[in-house]
């Protein structure tokens, strides 16, 4: 790891003042986990670190205004760990529950898990699926942003230097909505995604009116699959028409071959984890 | 009853491993201690024609460095001479040492490694050992086949003419790296009195002192290795590494110099698994008799023999399978590629060939539609049998586990579809 | 190139002050290992995937190979010297001893923190949870199934205890 000038801010304002002065010489830190492997083999080489783990305005899971909020920085194992997360968005208590290990999720955060843009985060997929908005702030002000517009590519968002993430922020409209989150790995932890897969369903009388499928690990960024999503809302949700929109999905996905899978083999998956992800929104007697 | 056979005892030194208070080899330490990096080539095949140490020896903090120069006989192996402490005039895998840097501190250590300019020809490498047995592969050595087995048992040809079937099958298997969770780790110290004393974490310690006596040049009554506890092995750590860097820099420095491997070394720069090639050729009659068998296995070395040649053989002892066979032919093959260096993992070239001819034995009951457990029972050898190296077996009780296991499992032979 | 800046940090190990003057560029793992000379934690990747280098801080299971010195300033951590009382050895180790959980033993002291963690926040886990918790661990001599089964053991005895003194 090569020298760096550690920054600890003691408030949000000192932060944003910082960051703004610094601009592309810093890299933000929250949990790390992602960031020290990175600068450790010298891919990331930051002159300023500055560390926003401590920054208490930043650490909160609460529903405002009929929004989940969630502060930036806030653990993936608190993620996991709360009731309020597991009641109105289970995907994401799901995705949170199959993050990296124990100690991983002890020290990732929401927003780092975000913010990487590793293809394969698992975060993001239940987030979009929820068409959840961060809360993006610099010295300058602050903006929101889908979390599907996050990406830029592989490890790249659309932030600019001097910004952070603040909050991410799933809407009510989707809270009371049906999701699911699937993940497949070369092993059940401490593993990457070699696809995940995020759905959000909307009924009415077991017909779907609004749908969301989200995949992971398939394309350069988190992805949406539009054309299955598209499928499946005005039909009644049984086993066909869940089939076909996972077939969609699948013709959606851009897949590459890596080290973790095929690409041949991811698109399958992508299939099959979205078909079961679909059904496992509805329960057997719901189905039409 | 026995006071220790069917009992559990604690482990010896159980307390100390819970306490956290068992030293591995990264654990031992000495006062004025140098830490060392090793510069590796980072390509796999090139003609070497310079190193250029002196950006690294001006770094503030490098107290010395060493090449193939400062080694007294550049090369060790267990049974081929054929591998340098540090790479002389060839690079021929990614993981060859270069040179060796000792410092006061491990960040400098690995900014002076970085420093050091290698001048190199960069040559056609082979990654694939049926492609470097032609004859027009790139040459990793002299000749790439440094050693061949063949075994010969009974008429071959004969035993094929008898066959009311015959079944080839190829077979091959990947390397493997033994991820041992702790990394290799060595502490050399070259005390005043002109002893070397070695800690590392080996397996064989006194194979490693026997290395270093040759490459250092120095009698074995002045060279001490210790191992401290090894934290797993599984036989990577099996061999000579970087030990003898390690000791140079501590005889050029006149301090301890210390080396721990990165996790990222563990993985280019020490042994695995050989992966092989293996062809299986059997004959056998509908009855479910094997008249012949003919193996054929290639053993992709890597770099350098290190345990090719004896894992080979073993696998070449057990390549037709513990069966009654009366007419054999093997050949074994090892071939010098420029990948990873094969070495010793637990089955030592077994686990290979016992795929090979295990996955064989189900496809050749198959083909004569005969379940695959009767078939084994019909042909699995007994006491009196002899193998095709000759051997003759006592007290072999493959017949009693093969029925043991079929109750176990609940395996229908009579009438059984094999699955 | 930038000079690392220098911090004095002051946290409690094991339950004592301590004090240490680190870079920014230093990780926990290597204040404990190379500074404090506390050993027991290993060292196995250093990119958070093996779990030999885990300890608690503020009582949670973490890698210590991923936390950047300066950031464990104000917290508290404990690491495998710091289990047992003394001579009095925790459950969990006299569990891991008596159910020969341990085999070369490198990932034995983060394994212990791992299920020290877990005991703390779930005292009487199922198996599952137990395989949960020490997921972030890795052994490759694979005694998974004794190790599991000591942490099993230890839960019981510790609830036993607890139960009498209660």
């Amino acid at each position: 790891m090569r020298p760096f000038v550690y920054l600890s801010p003691s408030s949000l304002d000192e932060c944003l003042k910082v960051l703004g002065e610094l601009k592309d010489k810093a890299k933000i830190i929250a949990g790390g986990t992602d960031l020290v492997v990175n600068m450790r083999a010298e891919t990331v080489n930051p002159e300023y670190v500055v560390d926003i783990e401590r920054l208490r305005e930043l650490r909160f899971i609460r529903i405002d205004d009929g929004n989940l909020r969630i502060g930036a920085a806030t653990k993936i194992a608190q993620i996991e760990g709360s009731e309020l997360v597991r009641q109105k968005a289970f995907a994401l208590y799901q995705a949170a529950s199959q993050v990296g290990a124990v100690q991983t999720r002890n020290l990732g955060t929401i927003a780092g898990n975000l913010a990487s843009a590793v293809p394969s985060a698992d975060m993001a997929p239940p987030l979009i699926a929820m068409d959840a908005e961060l809360v993006v702030m610099s010295s300058g002000g602050q903006r929101s942003l889908k979390v599907e517009d996050l990406f830029a590519g592989p490890k790249a968002t659309v932030l600019k230097p001097d910004e952070v993430i603040t909050e991410v922020v799933i809407p009510g409209t989707s809270l009371n909505d049906r999701t699911w989150f699937l993940k497949l790995g070369r092993r059940k932890a401490l593993t990457l995604a070699i696809v995940n897969v995020a759905v959000r369903l909307r009924m009415a009388e077991a017909v779907v009116r609004e749908a969301r499928v989200a995949l992971g690990a398939v394309a350069p960024v988190p992805m949406r699959s539009r054309s299955a999503e598209e499928w499946l809302v005005g039909r009644p949700a049984n086993a066909e028409n869940f089939r076909i929109a996972a077939e969609k999905a699948a013709a959606d996905s851009k897949p590459i071959t890596d080290f973790r899978a095929g690409a041949e083999y991811r698109r399958k998956m992508v299939k099959v984890l979205t078909k079961r992800a679909l059904s496992a929104c509805v329960g057997e007697g719901e189905m039409a | 009853m026995s006071p220790v056979i069917g009992q559990r005892l604690p482990r010896h030194d159980a307390v100390l491993q819970v306490t956290g208070r068992s030293l591995y080899g990264e654990d031992i330490k000495m006062p004025g201690m140098l830490y060392c990096k090793v510069r590796r080539a980072g390509i796999p095949h090139a003609r070497l024609i310079e190193v250029d140490t002196s950006a690294a020896e001006a770094i503030p903090g490098v107290m010395g460095v060493v090449t193939a120069k400062d080694v007294p006989f550049n090369a060790f192996g267990f049974t081929h001479l054929d591998q340098p402490v540090m790479a002389q005039d060839k690079i021929r895998y990614e993981g060859d040492a270069i040179a060796g840097v000792a410092a006061t501190s491990l960040e400098v250590a690995d900014q002076a490694a970085k420093a050091i300019k290698i001048k190199y020809e960069e040559l056609p490498a082979v990654f694939d050992p049926l492609e470097a047995m032609k004859p027009d592969a790139p040459k990793v050595h002299k000749d790439n086949i440094p050693t061949h087995f063949t075994v010969v048992h009974g008429d071959i040809e004969k035993g094929f003419a008898e066959a009311d079937k015959i079944i080839e099958e190829r077979y091959t298997t990947q390397f493997v790296e033994h991820v041992h969770i702790e990394p290799h780790a060595q502490l050399a110290y070259y005390d005043p009195t002109g002893r070397l004393t070695v800690w590392t974490t080996v397996q064989r310690p006194f194979l490693v002192a026997s290395d270093l006596g040759k490459v250092l040049k120095m009698p074995l009554s002045k060279i001490r290795v210790l191992t401290p506890c090894i934290g797993g092995g599984f036989g990577g750590k099996n061999e000579m590494t970087t030990e003898a860097i390690v000791a140079l820099l501590s005889m050029k420095t006149g301090r301890p110099v210390k080396l721990v491997f990165t996790r990222e070394e563990e993985f280019t720069a020490t042994t695995v698994r050989h992966p092989y090639v293996m062809f299986y050729k059997t004959g056998v009659k509908m009855d479910g008799t094997i008249t012949a068998r003919e193996v054929k296995i290639i053993s992709d070395a890597g770099a350098y023999v290190s345990w090719g040649e004896s894992t080979l053989t073993k696998a070449l002892v057990h390549a037709a399978g513990p069966y009654r066979i009366p007419n054999v032919r093997i050949e074994a093959y090892l071939v010098y590629t420029n990948n990873n260096i094969g070495g010793a993992m637990r089955g030592f070239g077994v686990p290979q060939a016992g795929y090979a001819y295990e996955c064989h034995t189900d496809s050749v009951a198959r083909a004569i539609g005969m379940d695959p457990m009767e078939f084994r029972m019909k042909n699995c050898v007994v006491s009196g049998d002899t193998l095709p190296t000759g051997q003759t077996l006592q007290n072999a009780t493959l017949d009693e586990i093969l029925k043991k296991l079929s109750s176990m499992s609940g395996w229908k032979v009579a009438g059984g579809d094999g699955r | 190139m930038t000079e690392a800046s220098t911090h004095h940090i002051r946290f409690t190990l094991n339950g004592s002050e301590v004090s240490a003057d680190v870079k920014a560029n230093d990780t926990l793992l290597n204040v404990l290992r190379e500074q404090l000379g506390y050993t027991g934690t290993k060292r196995g990747c250093e990119t958070g995937e093996c779990g030999a280098c885990t300890v608690l801080v503020d009582g949670k299971a973490v890698n210590a190979c991923l936390i950047l010195a300066p950031k464990v300033d104000g917290r508290a951590i404990q690491t495998i010297e710091g289990l047992a009382k003394g001579a009095e050895l925790h459950p969990l180790q006299k569990a891991f001893i008596e159910e020969g959980a341990l085999q070369c033993g490198f990932c034995g002291p983060g394994m212990l923190m791992s299920a020290k963690a877990l005991l703390d926040e779930i005292p009487n886990p199922t198996e599952d949870q137990v395989r949960r918790g020490i997921s972030g661990n890795i052994c490759r001599c694979t005694g998974y199934a004794k190790i599991v089964k000591a942490i099993m053991k230890a839960s019981r005895q510790m609830a036993r205890v607890g139960g009498e003194g209660a």
